[in-house]
């Protein structure tokens, strides 16, 4: 699985992952039916990483069926925006904390996640969880 | 189906406006392989049911009329964590009364009444179809208004 390149994301489009652009992230439920949350999203020029928690509907979805989109349109501009559609390759609680901390830096005013953007007491109430998405398909915006 | 199941389930009051404004929407379609394919929408809603509308022979156009479970995600633009989730089933696909819903929609969204206007070159080629979609499961998240 991991021997499968990543599909390159445009240049022209990839600032749609850069900036804390609120994206909408789909899994499949088991009946088929697609669900999607507005997520944060991480990127690192190859692959692309949503931070969840453990047993929520999505953390769930994409153990059961790893095929998931990523729509990010560009909230200036709605003609202009990227659907990343991808495969989750890894799923893992290494790291997720810090991504997590990583994501409130980018999209809020605070510092951390927990005690910042999210209440401090959550931290023992939940166990964060990293996607790895490799991006099997690119549709975007002719502008 | 029963007739239970055909009832569209209700909207909340609280996230009701997240379907009645003119809100760039992202509409999800499944692909022939089951993964899920999304893109961002105009949409009009009746009360009950939620319409979209697109072109013939399009991506979704064509996942939709074979796979009809879909899921649409309003996000309030002025708060993104008050957003509204709707999985739904498209009940009926029809070219009947496409071109007005998508004159009217470009009217609201886009302050054109001649959705064409911008692209004279598609108004005789180009197919407009309406996708009915019926609600099924409604996740309001946030504050209610």
């Amino acid at each position: 699985m991991s021997t499968v390149a990543p599909v390159a994301i445009p240049d022209s489009h990839k600032e749609l992952l850069e900036r804390p652009i609120l994206v909408s992230f789909v899994t499949v439920m088991p009946s088929g039916q697609p669900q999607a949350t507005p997520t944060w999203v991480d990127y690192d020029g190859t692959y692309v990483y949503i931070n969840s928690a453990k047993g929520r509907q999505k953390d769930k979805n994409v153990h059961r069926n790893p095929h998931v989109t990523i729509l990010a349109v560009d909230p200036d501009d709605n003609y202009h925006w990227l659907e990343v559609r991808g495969v989750v390759e890894e799923i893992t609680e290494v790291g997720a904390v810090d991504l997590i901390d990583k994501l409130a830096r980018k999209y809020t005013k605070h510092s951390k996640y927990y005690g910042g953007a999210a209440p401090a007491e959550r931290a023992q109430q939940e166990t964060r969880i990293t996607y790895k998405i490799r991006p099997t398909h690119i549709t975007k915006s002719a502008k | 189906m029963t007739t239970l199941s055909s009832t569209p389930v209700e909207i909340p009051a609280g996230h009701r406006d997240l379907v009645e404004r003119p809100i760039v929407v992202s509409l999800v379609t499944l692909m022939p392989d089951g993964g899920p394919q999304a893109s961002a929408v105009w949409f009009s809603f009746d009360g009950e049911y939620l319409w979209v509308n697109s072109a013939k022979g399009r991506q979704k156009d064509k996942n939709m009329r074979a796979r009809p479970q879909v899921a649409i995600l309003s996000i309030d633009p002025e708060d993104p964590y008050r957003f509204l989730e709707v999985r739904g089933v498209v009940e009926e696909v029809t070219e009947a009364g496409a071109l007005e819903l998508i004159n009217h929609l470009s009217d609201i969204y886009d302050r054109e009444p001649d959705f064409f206007a911008k692209k004279p070159e598609l108004r005789h080629t180009q197919v407009r179809v309406n996708y009915k979609i019926r609600p099924v499961r409604v996740v309001p998240h946030g504050p209610a208004k």
